[in-house]
């Protein structure tokens, strides 16, 4: 047997150990040596269209294609750009403003988007798409997009590799534009896109960018709406917020498959709708800053969570500011809320507003509360026998134990 | 973990001055007393003399700071091998240190290491075959780094490591301390992260050298030619620094997993108290069925001796079970007063790490007399020093036996070893040769890292981590073709002279090292609602002891398997009061496809070579006890097992079958009794575990196939299973064949062909030497049927079919 052969079989031999109890083995008789070397390539290249092309159906590509194959060249046209470098596409478009992009224009992006980043920075919104979600040196990011603000319009730039000999290329565009930017705008680039990238020019040996500053909308958005919808993707968030329904959408996790096609066969019109795909999420992330900014303003209004909201706002603005925001809102709080508000008044020696708070979660039993006053009236009002009260409700452990031993002390003191 | 070399006032003096009259000379007393009282079952001596340390000064360049940390623990020189091992290694010479257990390898690569890191930042990676030795390095590490205040940062980076941490690992740890399968599936997919650490890598030490081998070294050697082109990558060049327990080709085996030539130091500079070890057969209590007194109660006894004689003592015992039972026997004798704190402590994998620290740490200080622990205390996990070791049955190979002795005599005092055979045949056959045991250099460990599967996933995974190039080289094999398989598979696109991966998916993560050793089977015992683990199960015979309505005996307590969940290697039982037992039908027949290589071996002949293997349980049978009548069946539904894989067989001359035996049957029956035997030896030659090897009898044309039937006579059956008469066979022409049990075969075949005499010589002196009438489960395999009942003695006929088969010239 060649190499091949044997491969062939050895591999079908390892794949089929452990076996499953309960399947039949009505055919695995057919000894796999001479007979049926192509019905074992038929079984492995099903195995590989579970694993690479998940649940498509589509057919896999094949070689014999190539030559209806669009070169770069043709691609770049299609796409309305131009070659940059022999293996790189440059679309670089500046989009109007009367653009629509679900419920909104993208005059939108115009508007504030503090506490998330002032005016005057340059921000640059980026994502990327590439050739698996797995991650590790094997991850390729193989179109970056990056939108910037410039005159007060979007313009977005699109770099895609047609060859994996396109990167270095790809990559020296990018960083160049990346340098004009001193604020960048991603859905979940601080985890994936922005390492990805990182590592790929250390592939490349290319020197690694100064770090910016960086607004990950995942973790807002985690805060605020993590408790009340399904899950919180790019997708979900521009339907709820934006108003924006895609059409005929590819979505992201079969971006490494059209990637695939394209590098095996040529067929480019599943790459053309990842570009489209690439440029929706952009331009998403361009309007989220304003609709994001809004939501802070006013979370009920948005089904937002008040405390998620505070929560942002206090690592973006401080404490204080998230002290208003709950004050505002201090009919719609949670418990938790609650408590942290009254914490906060605390701090600001405003116990005629925080006890009234403590009192009334107090009587359904919340330990914090209970806590909080027996402090209260031990060192506030140095009431022996309320502090008592509240200690004495406390869940049973060493700090309460404490405290309840160092209060009778005090008692006895007194009465003494 | 090791005894640096200290040169204290009383070691210095001569040797004989070192043991006082009262101190030390219990081990000598407890020897002379159990050869009095024991001679019968005393099968062999050793004694080794005591030997003394070997110094040679601490290096002239070694950094001041370093011999200032190495004075403050008392180390004013090396030892000799410590010393040559730093002249080789700052030298820039891969070296595998081959010493025993406790002479101070620790230091061998510490030095080194820590000297480049001060020197230049350099950055080494040690890599140990398991968790537990990784944080005893590091806890080693620290102390000489506080000891000297010198600065050197090193983190274990195993799956443990919280994901907050890792970034520090990464980029500031001097000596990151991992396994393997970490560095497998969480380092080199990732190494762009690990650019810097990359970059500045110096030394890779690789500790317990020896336990790679088999699948896993040929998967580790893999591992190690990414590690290498990884560190090409990163314009680094590291210097392999090794250790290993004593084998016969350490630096074969270490050449083969760095892959290239590397030197090994192999006098040991460190001293050695006198040590004493005796082989010990337990008693026979039937003699009609060769039934000895089980290893368990032999140990059991010689501990109470030890312990009363106040020797601290380690009883290694071979299963998690084992322990358990051994444990409690002892507890009973030595801990039955609560007020007291315990003398006896088990050691085993399954135990929570902190107990095992506690364990370990109440050994070093001579809190515990006494510990019962499996493997798990074999590699280089610090417990001091102890009088006795005791070895319940044979471990399996001499390296890992005179491993586990280590564990007694660190210091300069005299030890005892006793080696307890169990009544396997492998036990057996060591214990009544006590020559191979005590004369023989240890085996040798074997990789093959070309083993084509093996290459193939390894050439995915490098093929994630950097694109191949056209020219590149990785392992024996065409790289360009295998590179070529993968690209018609899709995994691959070759642009031009390069290779870059395509697939949305993770290979490391789907390839595991162990993949041969790692599906144990739990056997979980749900009587009365709870679930309870009583044991575990080799994949390999999972299939045949755990399918459902199989009885399965635990401590000769009946369970009855109620569910096989295969997928994730559980096995539900209950307790039973059945009155039979249940012996699965094992189906294997076995097509030669080619062959390599021919020899005459005797009247007959030995060749290797490819064969097709396909095995089927299709059902069992009820046998009851006592009677041992047949008295039911039931089914199994598992697919077959198919195999290709590489094998030796012996086939004898139709001629001479004809004039040594009466009939066909009789011939059948010493072919089966015969395989058994050689099976077991051929272990011992290949340094396997007998499940690593598989054995079958048949025609060699899958024509037909022998097994033992349930009235322990040799039966002849077709493919389907139907039984049919040897003696209405045309040409009748049995082979035993010997296969490597992987797919494709990991390297067996081949030594085993070179050693074909030998395991013919040994499998009839196993059998000749055994005390049994007609044939046990120590030489040919358990019989049931009497001799009167066949007319002839199996042991005999399986003698006959050896004596065919050797060759007289070689022996």
């Amino acid at each position: 047997m060649g190499l091949h052969d044997r491969l062939n079989t050895l591999r079908r031999q390892a794949g089929s150990e452990p076996p499953a109890p309960g399947r039949t083995s009505a055919d695995s008789h057919s000894a796999g040596t001479a007979q049926g070397t192509g019905n074992v390539l038929d079984e492995i290249r099903a195995r590989l269209d579970r694993m690479g092309v998940a649940g498509t159906g589509r057919t896999r590509p094949r070689r014999a294609a190539v030559e209806s194959s669009i070169p770069p060249e043709e691609l770049a046209k299609r796409l309305d750009g131009e070659l940059l470098a022999p293996q790189v596409i440059l679309l670089d478009r500046v989009m109007p403003d009367r653009h629509a992009h679900g419920g909104h224009t993208l005059a939108r992006a115009r508007e504030p988007a503090m506490p998330f980043w002032h005016a005057d920075r340059r921000v640059g919104f980026i994502d990327t798409e590439t050739t698996g979600l797995a991650g590790g040196a094997g991850t390729v990011a193989f179109l970056v997009g990056l939108a910037t603000i410039q005159d007060g319009r979007i313009r977005l730039r699109q770099w895609l590799m047609t060859a994996f000999a396109g990167e270095g290329a790809l990559l020296e565009a990018v960083d160049g534009a990346l340098n004009e930017c001193d604020h960048l705008v991603s859905y979940n680039g601080k985890t994936f896109d922005l390492p990805l990238l990182r590592d790929r020019r250390r592939m490349q040996r290319r020197p690694d960018v100064p770090e910016t500053a960086h607004t990950d909308f995942l973790h807002p958005v985690r805060s605020l709406f993590g408790h009340a919808w399904p899950d919180c993707r790019l997708r979900t968030v521009e339907e709820r917020l934006l108003g924006l329904d895609r059409q005929d959408d590819l979505p992201g996790s079969e971006a490494p498959w059209a990637w695939k096609a394209y590098l095996a066969s040529g067929r480019s019109e599943e790459l053309e709708r990842v570009v489209r795909h690439n440029t929706d999420d952009i331009l998403s992330l361009a309007l989220l800053g304003p609709a994001l900014a809004s939501v802070l303003v006013q979370p009920a209004a948005y089904g937002a969570s008040v405390e998620g909201a505070a929560r942002v706002q206090e690592r973006l603005q401080g404490a204080d500011t998230a002290r208003r925001l709950l004050e505002s809102h201090q009919d719609r709080l949670s418990p938790a809320g609650r408590l942290w508000l009254a914490r906060e008044w605390r701090r600001e020696g405003r116990y005629d507003q925080a006890v009234p708070v403590w009192e009334a979660l107090g009587e359904q039993g919340v330990q914090e509360a209970l806590e909080a006053l027996a402090k209260y009236h031990e060192h506030q009002r140095r009431d022996w026998k309320r502090a008592l009260q509240y200690a004495g409700q406390l869940a049973s452990g060493p700090r309460a134990t404490a405290r309840i031993a160092r209060l009778h002390a005090r008692l006895e003191a007194t009465a003494r | 973990m090791t005894e640096p070399a200290r040169v204290l006032p009383e070691l210095t003096e001569p040797e004989s001055h070192v043991e006082g009259p009262g101190e030390g000379a219990g081990a000598r007393r407890l020897v002379e007393r159990i050869k009095e009282r024991y001679a019968k079952r005393i099968t062999g001596e050793l004694v080794l003399p005591a030997r003394p340390a070997q110094y040679a000064d601490l290096p002239a360049d070694l950094d001041p700071a370093i011999a200032g940390a190495l004075r403050a623990r008392g180390v004013e020189q090396l030892y000799s091998h410590q010393r040559a091992a730093w002249d080789q290694i700052r030298g820039g010479q891969h070296t595998v240190v081959v010493t025993p257990t406790a002479s101070g390898k620790t230091l061998c690569y510490n030095l080194p290491v820590l000297q480049a890191a001060r020197e230049n930042k350099a950055k080494a990676l040690y890599l140990f075959p398991t968790k537990a030795l990784s944080q005893d390095q590091v806890a080693e590490l620290m102390e000489l780094n506080e000891a000297g205040d010198l600065g050197v940062r090193a983190y274990t980076f195993d799956g443990d490591t919280p994901g907050d941490a890792r970034k520090a690992v990464r980029t500031r740890g001097d000596i990151v301390v991992t396994n393997p399968d970490m560095l497998h599936q969480g380092v080199l997919p990732h190494h762009t992260k690990w650019a810097q650490f990359f970059e500045s890598l110096q030394y890779v030490v690789i500790d317990e050298t020896h336990t790679y081998r088999g699948v896993f070294g040929s998967h580790v050697a893999n591992v190690m030619r990414r590690l290498r082109r990884i560190c090409r990558f990163y314009g680094a060049d590291p210097v392999f620094i090794m250790s290993s327990a004593t084998i016969a080709n350490p630096e074969e085996l270490a050449s083969g997993l760095v892959g290239e030539p590397v030197t090994a130091i192999t006098e040991s500079g460190a001293p050695a108290g006198e040590r004493h070890l005796l082989l010990w057969n337990p008693p026979v209590v039937n003699a009609d069925l060769g039934i000895r007194a089980s290893a368990r109660s032999q140990v059991t006894r010689i501990a109470r001796m030890a312990l009363r004689g106040k020797l601290t003592t380690i009883i290694f015992a071979r299963s998690r079970l084992m322990v358990e039972v051994i444990t409690r026997y002892m507890k009973d004798v030595f801990d039955n007063d609560p007020r007291k704190a315990s003398r006896v402590a088990a050691y085993r994998g399954g135990y929570l790490p902190n107990e095992r620290r506690q364990t370990e740490k109440a050994l070093r200080s001579g809190n515990v007399d006494c510990v019962i622990a499996t493997s798990a205390l074999e590699l280089g996990v610090d417990i001091g020093s102890l009088d006795v070791c005791l070895l319940t049955g044979y471990p399996g190979t001499i390296a890992s036996t005179w491993q586990r002795l280590g564990r007694a005599g660190r210091r300069n005092r005299p030890s005892l070893g006793v080696l307890v055979a169990s009544s396997d045949p492998l036990d057996q056959y060591i214990i009544r040769n006590p020559e191979f045991f005590l004369g023989q250099s240890p085996e040798q460990a074997r990789i093959a890292p070309d083993q084509l599967l093996i290459l193939l996933d390894h050439v995915r995974c490098a093929a994630f981590e950097l694109p191949f190039r056209k020219g590149e080289t990785f392992g024996g094999e065409d790289l360009e073709s295998l590179l070529a398989y993968l690209e018609e598979q899709g995994v691959l696109h070759r642009e031009s002279d390069t290779w870059h991966w395509t697939e949305d998916s993770y290979p490391a993560q789907s390839v595991s090292l162990r993949s041969v050793a790692e599906g144990n089977f739990v056997v979980v015992d749900t009587t009365e609602g709870q679930q309870q683990i009583i044991a575990e199960v080799d994949f390999s015979s999972a299939a045949e002891t755990l399918y459902e309505g199989a009885i399965y005996l635990v401590q000769a307590v009946p369970y009855q398997v109620e569910r096989l969940d295969w997928t994730g290697r559980k096995a539900f039982v209950t307790r039973t009061r059945a009155d039979y037992y249940t012996d699965a039908i094992d189906y294997t027949r076995l097509k030669i496809l080619d062959d390599f290589e021919r020899s005459p071996a005797g009247q007959g002949e030995a060749a290797r070579g490819e064969v097709h293997i396909v095995r089927r349980i299709p059902g069992y049978k009820k046998i009851r006890y006592y009677t041992h009548e047949n008295i039911g069946y039931g089914n199994i539904h598992l697919p077959d097992q198919e195999m290709h894989t590489t094998a030796v067989w012996w086939q004898m001359a139709p001629e001479a079958l004809e004039q040594r035996f009466a009939s066909r049957h009789e011939a059948l029956d010493g072919f089966l009794g015969a395989a058994y035997a050689m099976h077991h030896v051929a272990a011992l030659v290949v340094m396997s575990e007998p499940q690593d090897l598989g054995r079958a009898v048949g025609d060699g044309d899958a024509r037909w196939f022998a097994t033992v039937g349930s009235n322990g006579r040799g039966q002849l059956r077709t493919l389907d299973g139907g039984e049919c008469d040897p003696e209405q066979e045309g040409r009748f022409r049995p082979a035993v064949f010997l296969y490597d049990h992987y797919p494709g075969g990991v390297g067996l075949s081949a030594p085993l062909f070179d050693n074909r005499d030998r395991v013919i010589g040994d499998a009839l002196s196993l059998i000749r030497q055994c005390d049994c009438a007609h044939g046990c489960p120590g030489c040919i395999g358990p019989i049931l049927a009497s001799d009167e009942v066949r007319g002839f003695s199996p042991k005999q006929a399986a003698i006959t079919v050896l004596e065919g088969l050797e060759s007289h010239g070689a022996a």
